[in-house]
């Protein structure tokens, strides 16, 4: 071990071992194609112990909301992160803003298939649904799941803005076709 | 440390040093990021996937080492079996056929996922069209018990009303005669190909024994044992099973409905 | 080697002796038809013909009133014309359809004249409309004001269409969004049996428990009460009856260990006026010094407790999902409580009241004012949640005011509904469960030989599970006095199991196998004469009947068929005259009405399901025939026989 050290001699290659190390170890957003992605390694967030239904046999109780509800939930940041990733990651193109389209819509007033809670929506998309909803837990990092599910119930129950609005005018914008030319 | 070695070199082991227990840290901070929740029971599969879908060229996780564990065990089985009817599953599913939840007679087909850390994940978090949490009741090692009883169920093998509680019910045709039945099977030699209880020499082994007839799920093999697939086949085998070995006897329609008849009564 | 033939089910071995069993003399049936017949001639002869549309008149002598016309209102005639009656105060002239069961006397009858056995054959599709749904239709439509109201299976869409327009567009849809986790505790299919129109307000159901109310008019909810909660099992399906300022519910729940209840909501607020509970101390089913049980078994204190083992009344059943009736004029409620539980029956000794039987209550205030039970320790799943017909009949020549209730177990009851005194229980189908029903305790003597028990399979029980006939109500034609009852013609096999108690789960406890009773078919149609006591015609049907029946002064009753043929069959003589293959089995009610252009219209939901449907509803699998109750069993041909989808049928006549 010394004679390694010995030999690596400079502090820039001290600071330059340290920042591997950091960068080995450390926040590794596991962006698409960057590296490869992290197994789910411990409890945070375990999509697993979030039921997906509101039937709990012998008088039980649906089980508290997972903690990181709390950090995520309402909060701006998680929700502008979520909102960049929502288009990062082509859930806009099932999802439209708000509409739904090959998936439901998250213009819900609430109601999802698999339940509203945050962690409820985090499970969904972490393990994916039978009818299309993909499994991003081998793609997408527990944090960015998190944000992603702030973003989608920010849209169910927050005041929907329609990304484009819907246009008004009773005239078409489109210039029509000149007399006797092709139709397109 | 020691000091033959000097400042330089010192310094550079700080800086490692540093630099290691920074990204430890770091390592350890994004994982606490999701702090509060109870350290990982290794019994419990963590992330079990309910979609075939896995964007960014993704396969599915490899399946946890209960799946191997539990799957097609006889002893895991028979134990999944007996729970299933202790916590009332078969008051939903009954025995395969389903009623209020899905059927398990499903040749594998599961809605969430039929993998069997999926129906583990289907019983533990329930499902959102009735299936109930079971989580917090059954202890987990009975989940995966129940878990390998259900995928048992699912193979197609598994499929019969020998495994129902109760048989099936044995059909009847209206209007047949059953002693003119007995008599045309020993007028049209039908014994020199099959055995036939109550027919005097019906003891060929030719085509298969005709005893419990009336009970069998399936005849000939292709058809469920309704009474008109019954008479369908006694007065045309030949179009149904081309080239199988019971011969079109050209029986009248009114011949065939007392045999039939005749062989409704052998339960 | 001996051969062992089949034993033929004994079909009337349970007819009770009728010197011994009624005290209600025989009378002469010649007699009395002669005098029906003359009576109505001589009526309709003097009634004056209005203007109509093209159509031959019918000559003096038949029963038809001019065309596109009600009957004119007779008087109550029935102790001398010799046939049961309407009641008085049902609105004679009513050719709407305000609530499921038409009228607070269920009894389903249209006063409409315009369609008869003769041009019904022409009967054609006016509109249609699809629920978009695969589940059971069970609903029967309203009709108020122009308005057709269709309540859907979950997720219980309540659809308004507009019946002044070509194809009755949609006018508002109104969504409850119930939990979808409901779907998981109703245990045969998720159906619902329509709604219950007053005061401008529309009231239903929902799956998951709540009653709500909405604005006729505009479809906006003017309140939404939950009632129940799925996690003890409980869901609703009834269809409400909305009367004297106030909407009666009931829950559904007997296989979950639920514990049963009516409750009276009141129709401005919506809040919780009175809660009865059919089993539990007397407090909890709001029994009191009111209460005059006709039968001696039926009297005492806290008898809700005392006939159940400790505790076991708070999951014992007796919920409240089928039918509800109201008499103005004596203020009584009547309806009946489900099935005891858990099905098997060792575990919980004693007569288990008051589940099976049937309530009369003062609606105001909920109080019990007498109460019958058909089947003491019920053991084989006989509710007694079937329809009570009110209507008036001559009983030894004077009329008194009756109920009629074809009843799970078999037996078609005529019960005196100012006191709960049976006056007569005959059969209506094949019983072997039971040997009778001694008029002087009420009770049926029990078969032993039929009594279900653990670990032992019991075989060929007489009806079965679901009954000689489940929910799906008859109707009655002051007409001919007949009861039209569409029915079943099953029996089964039965295990006893032991079942642990687990809130929110099944609760049975036994395995069951339902087959075609005798004869091979498994359902019917039956007319039935309440004064004689006996069926007058029965057409035999291949799949259960479990549509309803609506009959009408045209002379017609109209019924479907689970593999979806839509049928209008002659009301005196059950002589098929017309039918239309819809696209999925009914199991909807028919109902009859004027429309704004002043013609008859007949409506139905044709989309299959419910308990006898859900080998289709379910997808389940027939290998197990023990699957949905033991009713995959019956039905393992009906994949075969019929799809789902939910579409409303609208017939008329054509008239261009």
């Amino acid at each position: 071990m010394y004679f390694l050290f010995r030999t690596l001699k400079g502090c820039g290659f001290g600071f330059g071992i340290g920042l591997v190390s950091l960068a080995a170890f450390g926040f590794g957003t596991a962006a698409v194609g960057a590296e490869a992605p992290q197994p789910s390694p411990t409890t945070a967030g375990e999509p697993l112990s979030v039921p997906a239904t509101t039937l709990f046999p012998g008088d039980h109780k649906a089980p508290p909301v997972d903690p990181n509800a709390q950090k995520y939930e309402n909060d701006a940041k998680a929700i502008a992160e979520g909102a960049k990733l929502f288009n990062w990651m082509n859930c806009s193109g099932c999802h439209f803003h708000g509409a739904g389209g090959m998936g439901p819509a998250f213009f819900n007033d609430g109601h999802f298939i698999y339940g509203g809670r945050l962690d409820q929506i985090y499970a969904s998309i972490a393990q994916g649904r039978p009818n299309g909803m993909p499994s991003w837990a081998q793609t997408l990092s527990q944090e960015q799941i998190w944000q992603l599910a702030a973003y989608v119930k920010s849209l169910s129950t927050g005041n929907p803005q329609p990304v484009m609005p819907p246009d008004t005018s009773t005239e078409s914008k489109v210039a029509p076709a000149p007399e006797g030319s092709a139709n397109p | 440390m020691s000091s033959r070695h000097g400042p330089r070199d010192s310094r550079l082991f700080t800086y490692v040093s540093i630099g290691l227990v920074a990204g430890v840290a770091a390592f350890v901070a994004q994982q606490s990021l999701a702090e509060g929740t109870p350290p990982p029971n290794v019994q419990k599969p963590l992330n079990v996937p309910v979609s075939p879908l896995f964007p960014n060229g993704g396969a599915a996780p490899p399946p946890p080492t209960q799946v191997k564990q539990y799957e097609g065990n006889p002893t895991y089985i028979a134990a999944g079996h007996a729970i299933f009817d202790h916590y009332n599953c078969s008051g939903c599913h009954f025995h395969g056929a389903g009623g209020m939840g899905p059927a398990f007679y499903n040749d594998g087909h599961f809605i969430y996922g039929g993998r069997l850390d999926q129906i583990y994940a289907s019983i533990y978090q329930g499902r959102p069209n009735g299936m109930p949490s079971w989580a917090q009741i059954i202890p987990q090692q009975e989940i995966w018990e129940i878990a390998a009883y259900v995928k048992a169920l699912s193979e197609p093998s598994q499929q019969s009303a020998a495994g129902s509680p109760l048989p099936l019910p044995t059909p009847a045709i209206s209007g047949g005669n059953v002693e003119n039945g007995a008599a045309l099977i020993t007028k049209n030699g039908c014994g020199s190909c099959h055995e036939i209880p109550g027919i005097h020499n019906a003891t060929g082994t030719v085509g298969p024994p005709l005893t419990h007839i009336a009970g069998r799920a399936v005849i000939a093999g292709v058809m469920p044992n309704t009474p008109d697939n019954m008479t369908a086949w006694i007065s045309n085998p030949q179009a149904i099973v081309p080239g199988n070995a019971m011969p079109n006897l050209g029986l009248k329609d009114n011949d065939v409905r007392d045999i039939a008849t005749y062989l409704y009564t052998l339960r | 080697m001996t051969y062992v033939t089949s034993q033929p089910i004994s079909t009337r071995c349970a007819e009770p002796d009728t010197a011994a069993a009624t005290s209600f003399p025989k009378r002469s049936a010649r007699r009395a038809r002669f005098c029906a017949t003359a009576l109505t001639g001589a009526t309709l002869t003097f009634a004056i013909p209005q203007p109509s549309f093209a159509q031959p008149t019918a000559p003096p002598a038949a029963a038809a009133a001019p065309n596109n016309q009600t009957a004119p209102a007779t008087p109550d005639q029935s102790a001398s014309s010799g046939k049961a009656a309407l009641p008085d105060f049902v609105k004679k002239d009513d050719t709407q359809w305000p609530t499921a069961s038409q009228n607070a006397a269920n009894t389903r009858y249209s006063p409409m004249t315009e369609i008869t056995p003769d041009n019904v054959k022409n009967l054609r599709v006016a509109f249609t409309f699809s629920t978009g749904l695969k589940n059971g239709e069970e609903a029967a439509p309203l009709v108020v004001d122009n308005t057709m109201y269709i309540v859907t299976p979950w997720p219980n869409y309540l659809y308004a269409l507009d019946l002044t327009k070509p194809g009755a567009p949609l006018k508002w849809v109104y969504k409850p969004n119930p939990d979808r986790a409901a779907q998981g505790v109703a245990c045969c299919d998720v159906v619902n049996r329509g709604a219950s129109y007053d005061n401008g307000k529309v009231f239903f159901n929902t799956l998951d428990d709540y009653t709500v109310a909405v604005d006729a008019k505009s479809g906006k909810q003017l309140w939404k009460t939950k009632l129940g909660d799925i996690n003890n099992g409980e869901t609703m399906t009834m269809a409400p009856l909305a009367a004297k300022g106030k909407v009666f519910v009931g829950d559904s729940g007997g296989e979950m260990g639920v514990h049963g209840w009516l409750t009276a909501l009141d129709q401005n607020s919506g809040k919780i006026v009175w809660r009865a509970y059919s089993t539990g101390p007397d407090k909890q089913v709001l029994i009191g010094s009111d209460f005059h049980p006709f039968y001696k078994q039926d009297q005492g204190k806290d008898l809700g407790v005392s006939t159940w083992p400790p505790d076991a009344w708070k999951i014992g059943g007796g919920t409240v999902w089928g039918w509800v009736a109201y008499d103005p004029d004596l203020n009584l409620l009547y309806y009946g409580t489900a099935n005891p539980g858990p099905w098997n029956q060792e575990q919980r000794p004693g007569d288990n009241l008051w589940t099976a039987g049937i309530f009369a209550r003062d609606p105001d205030t909920g109080a019990a004012k007498w109460f019958f039970q058909y089947n003491p320790h019920d053991e084989h799943d006989y509710d007694g949640i079937n329809e009570n017909v009110l209507v008036d009949m001559p009983v030894d020549g004077k009329t008194r005011k009756v109920i009629l209730h074809p009843d799970r177990n078999g037996y078609l009851y005529v019960i005196d509904r100012s006191n709960g005194q049976v006056l007569q229980a005959h059969t209506y189908g094949p019983v072997n469960s039971t040997e009778g029903v001694d008029l002087t305790t009420g009770r049926p003597k029990i078969n032993p030989a039929k009594e279900t028990k653990l670990g032992t399979v019991v075989k060929d029980i007489c009806p079965t599970a679901s009954g000689a006939k489940d929910w799906e109500p008859s109707s009655f034609s002051p007409k001919t006095g007949l009861l039209y009852i569409p029915h079943e013609n099953l029996c089964m096999d039965w295990e006893n199991v032991q079942v642990n108690y687990i809130a929110g789960t099944p609760y049975v406890g036994a395995n069951v196998v339902m087959k075609a009773g005798p004869g091979g078919n498994r359902g019917e149609l039956t007319a039935w004469d309440p004064i004689q006591g006996k069926p007058v015609w029965q057409i035999k049907e291949d799949l259960p009947v479990w549509s309803g029946t609506a009959a009408t002064a045209g002379g017609l009753v109209f019924y479907g068929t689970m593999d979806g043929w839509f049928k209008a069959v002659d009301a005196q003589t059950g002589a098929l005259k017309w039918q239309f293959k819809t696209g999925s089995g009914i199991i909807g009610q028919p109902i009859v009405y004027r429309g704004p252009d002043g013609h008859e219209y007949v409506a139905i939901l044709s989309g299959v399901g419910g308990w006898a449907g859900a080998i289709v509803a379910g997808d389940l699998n027939p290998k197990d025939p023990t699957g949905a109750l033991g009713f995959v069993g019956a039905m393992a041909d009906l994949k075969q026989k019929t799809t789902p989808g939910g579409m409303l049928y609208v017939f008329s006549l054509p008239n261009t």
